[in-house]
């Protein structure tokens, strides 16, 4: 039986306050086909009208006041499933069923217009053939997302070129915070947390912050139960290269004697062996994750309530063969064939890193007659990560240690939707967020402890006839950041005459600096009447303030060997952006591409220093001469395009192309670093049909093809990796179990395991990424 | 992975306070400051590197020495990040089983000190110079520890990178300076 069921609601058009009839027809979402017998109850709390489908599926709840109301759907074959659609608007809304029978409500207007930007949504079916990958890895083959890898098995995402500073990770809604200027950084986010994964492409700053430049990805859990029961969940994911196996464990229940009250536990434990390239072990490359998390929730008509708390740790060695720390052994092990042989284990020694991240949430939401959805968000969040280097036996403790202290407050108000005269309704929402962050810094001198407060306000209004949408959106954000430097730090500052705004004290000084910043967006949605066809366009204007590295880093990391320094000076960042999404969907064919394009006035960024003869700069520490890298702004152009098509989505082989391009340069042509090289995909997929338990059995045959980057900045300490080609087979099952739903996959990546180097990884100037893995999964949803 | 309890969590964030830039800052490894002392006929010279900060602006003290002399040269190395600095010199001793220091000059230079397996540690030298001028002389101290359970400080690694040059050797150099040499 088929697993989402869609509900076609067609509205009266009436304008008058509460006489609307709202139409429908019920339909298996699968098969098309019309579903008699359905109970269809509609209407605001209070005032609930119950009605039946009848043999065509259809259904007519008259007596209903314009506005949002609720629409609930069920069927003794089918799941139930509930959703908001809008009384004024014709509306086509799709439920997508959980196993537990509760409903994860997607409301959509045709061909996923619901953003003026371009977005895909992983779901829980989808995020199962995932486990086991951290989330920059769950998330790459989204066309136009890649991942920057660092010498050790983490991995950043990256949209449209753009990462770390410039792409906001949003975990259950809260922005993450962490060390994310790194590039061998990983977000501090539990891939089995998240329950479905939205990532954005494009400026999307007014919602989220105004650093959300290059896009957004949303981490959502699973909505907590709503009704009495106990959902159990169980993933076990299993490894070859490295032999990683990952437990995971999850449980919802809500008493029957305290409904509306209900909590959740989770755990999941991850263990990863030394990983190999394709001839070679890589040494001190094992890890070790650890996840927990818990979570109380209190829900009735009106008020949603929830505190939640996870933790993230994270054990990751650094691979043996990263000696950045001297720059003449960097350079030579550049060019030399490796003599070291190193055996795989299970141990992380020296180099390594260790993270630690504590998040609490607590957010209330209530529904307020006439006027909306309020909701408060108050969050801390608690980031320590030690960096240790290999040291003599005298040296015990880290090297590098940070912590960072992040304490937000988030207010919004999504307005109920009015009616604008006879056929348009206007949606919208206000906000205001406050942060207070600290980072306290200890260790071999790097980045100064600071402190900041940022505080902010925006709204947003999109303005709907029939299918077309305008939408406008602002935010003003005031930073104030004062930096406490060392000593040696602002000695180091004024050799270099670098233009500050320090205060000297007893010891070391203060920085303080005072930012305003805007962001404006307008955007556009059209879908033609038979949904084959959708156009989006945005366009954005953005200004993010300087992070504290870009001002103040000075120093060496770990892992990449240049002697960084930051410029007390720079000023803000300001991206005017447009972009567009057309989108195709027919019955052979669904598709979407989407071209960008944006001017960035002082973009900063890190680049070797040149002096003023033309020749590059050096600095001289005890360890060696390093090259200067600087951060500088320069005006830059980035371009591209990304999209995808499914060839025959439905039928028994279908195709899937994707493909991502992007460009990054400044106004003299000069290309930025870091930029993702050209990449085109395919997955050839058989699917069979439905037998007994055995649901959509699939098996897969993937091609990714990844060009060279040929534009690459000067000073890079080697050439561009050649490009490549990997294969990848999959397949995979779901079982359905009563009430329970297990699914199980295998998966062969790098099936000919082939050499390659990736040029947006740290670890392409020490060795050849891992090679041939083969996985297995199982993921189990119990529901009593 | 420690388990620290929520609450104790709170607590010890509070008690950091991101103002305290002269805390304990407990900067371990670095290598700030290399002293070169000479003990020759003219009495004690020395020839130092220096990088207090650790930023990339060192101060270069060049040795006088006469020509076609013998020196004993002691070797010191510094971490002048902490105050007051610490002597890395005696760790280097303690672990001399996995470090050895390597002298890239013209002048000869020979080990007079051994670790207790017999193999050279290059704390204490002797450097005879050659004809009057200016040479340099580079100071390696390189880290040699265990591999996979085998040893990486072996014999002759001095002749080694004499012959194929540093980058010959097994291990990382923890740090490599150049002092210049003024030979009259």
């Amino acid at each position: 039986m088929s697993a989402a069921l869609l509900l076609l609601a067609l509205m009266s058009n009436a304008a008058a306050s509460c006489d609307l009839v709202v139409r429908g027809v019920v339909v298996d979402g699968d098969s098309g086909a019309p579903v008699a017998g359905a109970t269809v109850v509609v209407g605001p709390p209070g005032r609930l009208i119950s009605v039946v489908s009848d043999n065509e599926g259809h259904f007519e709840a008259p007596g209903q006041c314009s506005g949002f109301v609720r629409v609930a759907v069920s069927h003794p074959s089918f799941h139930a499933g509930a959703t908001a659609v809008d009384a004024a608007e014709d509306a086509v809304v799709q439920l997508f069923t959980h196993e537990d029978h509760e409903i994860v409500v997607t409301e959509e207007m045709p061909l996923g217009l619901q953003d003026t930007r371009a977005s895909v949504t992983l779901t829980e079916q989808e995020l199962d053939d995932k486990r086991g990958s951290d989330l920059a890895g769950t998330i790459e083959d989204i066309p136009g997302v890649t991942v920057i890898g660092g010498a050790s098995s983490t991995s950043k995402p990256v949209i449209r070129g753009q990462f770390g500073r410039r792409l906001l990770v949003l975990v259950d809604r809260v922005r993450h915070e962490g060390q994310k200027w790194g590039i061998d950084h990983a977000p501090e986010v539990d891939a089995f947390g998240a329950d479905e994964i939205t990532v954005i492409r494009g400026a999307a700053g007014v919602r989220y912050g105004a650093d959300a430049v290059g896009g957004v990805i949303l981490a959502d859990p699973l909505p907590m139960r709503e009704t009495p029961g106990v959902d159990a969940s169980v993933h076990t994911v299993a490894a070859a290269n490295g032999l990683r196996g990952s437990l995971a464990g999850r449980v919802d229940a809500m008493s029957a004697k305290v409904p509306g009250l209900a909590v959740r536990l989770s755990a999941n434990a991850t263990s990863a062996g030394d990983q190999s390239s394709p001839d070679r072990v890589l040494g001190n490359t094992a890890a070790r994750e650890l996840n927990l998390g818990a979570a109380i929730g209190y829900m009735s008509d009106t008020v949603h309530a929830r505190l939640s708390w996870d933790r993230f740790t994270a054990e990751n060695g650094v691979f043996y063969g990263v000696r950045a720390e001297n720059p003449a052994d960097f350079r030579d092990q550049l060019t030399a064939e490796p003599t070291v042989v190193y055996t795989a284990g299970r141990d992380i020694d020296r180099p390594r890193q260790s993270v630690t991240h504590d998040r609490i949430i607590g957010r209330v939401g209530v529904d307020v007659a006439q006027l909306g959805h309020f909701d408060v968000t108050a969050s801390y969040q608690h980031n320590h990560r030690t960096e240790e280097d290999i040291t003599r036996q005298a040296a015990s403790g880290p090297q590098y240690d940070f912590t960072l202290r992040t304490t937000a407050v988030d207010a919004s108000l999504h307005h109920s939707p009015m009616a604008v005269g006879l056929d348009a309704t206007l949606e919208g929402a206000v906000g205001v967020t406050g942060q207070l962050q600290e980072n306290l810094y200890r260790g071999v001198p790097l980045v100064p402890n600071y402190r900041s407060l940022n505080g902010g306000v925006y709204a947003w209004e999109r303005l709907w006839r029939r299918r077309a949408a305008v939408e406008l959106g602002a935010r003003l954000d005031r930073t104030s950041r004062t930096a406490f430097l060392t000593e040696s730090a602002i000695d180091g500052l004024d050799r270099r005459d670098a233009t500050s705004t320090c205060e000297r004290g007893d010891s070391g000084a203060r920085c303080a600096g005072d930012w305003t910043a805007g962001v404006v967006t307008l955007g556009g949605l059209w879908g033609t009447e038979d949904d084959v066809v959708g156009v989006k366009v945005d366009l954005s204007s953005g200004a993010r303030v300087p992070s504290i590295d870009e001002q103040f880093l000075g120093g060496t990391a770990p892992t990449f060997p240049a002697f960084a320094l930051g410029d007390p000076s720079l000023g803000v960042e300001t991206t005017y952006t447009a972009g567009g999404v057309v989108h195709l969907h027919t019955a052979d064919l669904h598709g979407e591409i989407a071209p960008f394009a944006s001017y960035v006035n002082d973009y900063i960024q890190f680049a070797p220093a040149v002096g003023a003869n033309g020749q590059p700069q050096f600095d001289v520490l005890s360890t060696g001469t390093f090259p200067r890298f600087t951060f500088g702004a320069v005006n830059a152009v980035w371009y591209g395009v990304d999209g995808h098509v499914t060839i025959a989505p439905d039928r028994l082989v279908s195709l899937d192309l994707r493909g991502s391009m992007v460009r990054g340069q400044d106004t003299a042509g000069q290309p930025l670093a870091f930029v993702p090289p050209d990449r085109a995909g395919a997955s050839l997929t058989a699917q069979g049909p439905d037998r007994g338990a055995v649901e959509s059995p699939y098996v897969a045959f993937d091609v990714d093809a990844v060009r060279e980057q040929n534009r690459v900045p000067l000073g890079d300490f080697s050439p561009a990796p050649d490009g490549y080609v990997l294969l990848g087979l999959r397949a995979g099952t779901q079982l359905r179990l009563g009430t329970h739903i297990a699914r199980v996959s295998a998966e062969i990546q790098n099936l000919g395991n082939v050499k390659y180097r990736n040029y947006t990884s740290l670890l392409r100037y020490y060795a050849d990424e891992p090679g041939r893995d083969a996985l297995v999964r199982a993921s189990l949803h119990m529901h009593f | 992975m420690r388990f620290v309890p929520l609450a104790l969590l709170l607590a010890v964030s509070a008690c950091d306070n991101v103002e305290d830039t002269d805390g304990d800052e407990n900067i371990e490894e670095v290598i700030t400051t290399i002293v070169l002392t000479f003990d020759g006929p003219e009495g004690l010279v020395e020839g130092s590197w220096a990088d207090p900060e650790n930023d990339g602006s060192p101060v270069i003290v060049s040795p006088e020495l006469t020509a076609n002399t013998e020196y004993q040269v002691s070797v010191e190395f510094l971490n002048e990040l902490e105050d007051p600095a610490e002597d890395i010199t005696e760790e280097i001793e303690d672990e001399a089983d996995e470090h050895q220091v390597f002298f890239a000059t013209d002048a000869t230079v020979t080990y007079n000190d051994q670790d207790d397996g017999g193999l050279p540690i290059g704390l204490d030298v002797t450097l005879t110079t050659g004809d009057a001028g200016t040479e340099d002389l580079t100071v390696i101290l390189r880290h040699l520890p265990e591999l996979d359970g085998a040893a990486q400080k072996v014999a002759g690694l001095a002749e080694q990178a004499e012959a194929d040059g540093i980058s010959s050797l097994p291990g990382d150099s923890d740090a490599m300076v150049t002092i210049p040499l003024t030979v009259q």
